[in-house]
């Protein structure tokens, strides 16, 4: 993880200042997320965790392309928020 | 707000890393058609070049350079990034890995840089590869490229290294493989006919004469420098003159013992 550690370069911020829209950001992020996901070590278990904790919005941004395993986990964490809305109609 | 952000940056990057960053590997990508055209958009965006600039490993420059030669033009970022890596003193570094066939990426940037000094190379390339038991692609393709671009430096070298006062270190397939080269260059003379006719060496001797055979149009006195090998003492080398000179020298072979290619001779005379 060259950058991480040399932390130097922010991709979203280099994002913003080349005016691209957020697209290439959530495209990114989604292969991320699914490394992250498979991975064993504690830092990568810990980022998949936090972009669970992320604003709804931008989970349902990145949704199509998250592994199975990772929208079955938000499922879960979301169940009471599930049920009351299929409660509602 | 700031969080998101960092959480999204910081999946970002580990996305890019499975793409670029080989260690990472991203399984992911069943369709590698889809992964090259993901990747080459990547690379051409501008804002990525400080996240590129990151990445010096080899197996990741390699999938760059993969990429980059499917296409026909190119930006100058990627032209320099390829361009530093075939510096000579970076060759120095990364010579075995060259001659292991294990640095595509250090080849790529050898193919762009036009200026590129091929003796150079060649020397930086010899001093390691002629330890090798094999001759590595690498090495076939530098003489080949000085042989093109500064024959007479690659005669200078043969003339020295092959034919000097002290005799070769090089291994017979070496020997084998610059004789070749130094004959179909059309740089052969009697003298040094005889020299490669008395090699120790079958190998060595045979590679030379099989070069001398197809090398017909580089010699005005080709036959005369065929008939140089007549009197070789290995077998293998007269039987590839039995098999290959014309008719009308055959004879020249006659004061073999060598029962085998006494019978070549005999079944060509018999086909006439």
């Amino acid at each position: 993880m060259p950058l991480e550690e040399s932390n130097v370069f922010s991709l979203s911020r280099k994002l913003e200042e080349a005016g691209s829209d957020r697209d290439l950001l959530y495209k990114l992020a989604t292969i991320g997320v699914n490394q992250a996901w498979r991975s064993y070590d504690e830092n990568s278990k810990q980022l998949a965790s936090s972009f669970l904790e992320l604003d709804n919005c931008v989970i349902l941004n990145m949704w199509d392309g998250l592994d199975k395993n990772i929208k079955t986990e938000f499922v879960d964490r979301n169940s009471d928020l599930i049920l009351e809305w299929l409660k509602n109609g | 707000m700031d969080n998101e952000k960092s959480v999204l940056d910081a999946l970002a990057l580990k996305g890019l890393n499975a793409i670029f960053n080989r260690s990472g590997y991203y399984y992911g990508y069943h369709n590698r058609n889809k992964m090259k055209s993901d990747m080459l958009a990547l690379m051409s965006n501008e804002s990525l070049h400080p996240y590129f600039d990151t990445l010096k490993d080899e197996a990741s420059l390699t999938a760059i350079s993969r990429v980059l030669s499917e296409q026909e033009t190119f930006s100058e970022y990627w032209r320099d990034r390829f361009l530093e890596l075939s510096e000579l003193d970076n060759i120095r570094g990364s010579v075995h890995s060259l001659l292991r066939d294990d640095a595509k990426h250090i080849q790529f940037g050898i193919s762009l840089n036009d200026g590129l000094d091929d003796y150079a190379l060649f020397q930086i390339l010899h001093e390691r590869a002629a330890s090798y038991a094999y001759i590595p692609k690498v090495y076939i393709e530098s003489v080949n490229s000085l042989c093109e671009s500064n024959s007479l430096a690659f005669k200078i070298f043969a003339d020295t290294e092959l034919f000097g006062r002290t005799k070769s270190s090089l291994k017979p397939a070496f020997r084998g493989f610059l004789y070749s080269k130094y004959i179909s260059s059309g740089f052969l003379t009697e003298k040094t006919a005889r020299k490669i006719r008395s090699e120790s060496s079958y190998e060595a001797s045979l590679k030379g004469v099989q070069a001398l055979i197809n090398s017909e149009d580089k010699y005005d006195n080709h036959n005369d420098l065929l008939l140089k090998f007549s009197d070789s003492r290995h077998e293998e080398v007269l039987a590839e003159l039995a098999r290959s000179l014309p008719i009308w020298l055959l004879s020249s072979l006659l004061g073999t013992e060598s029962q085998y290619v006494k019978g070549i001779i005999e079944h060509r005379m018999n086909e006439q």
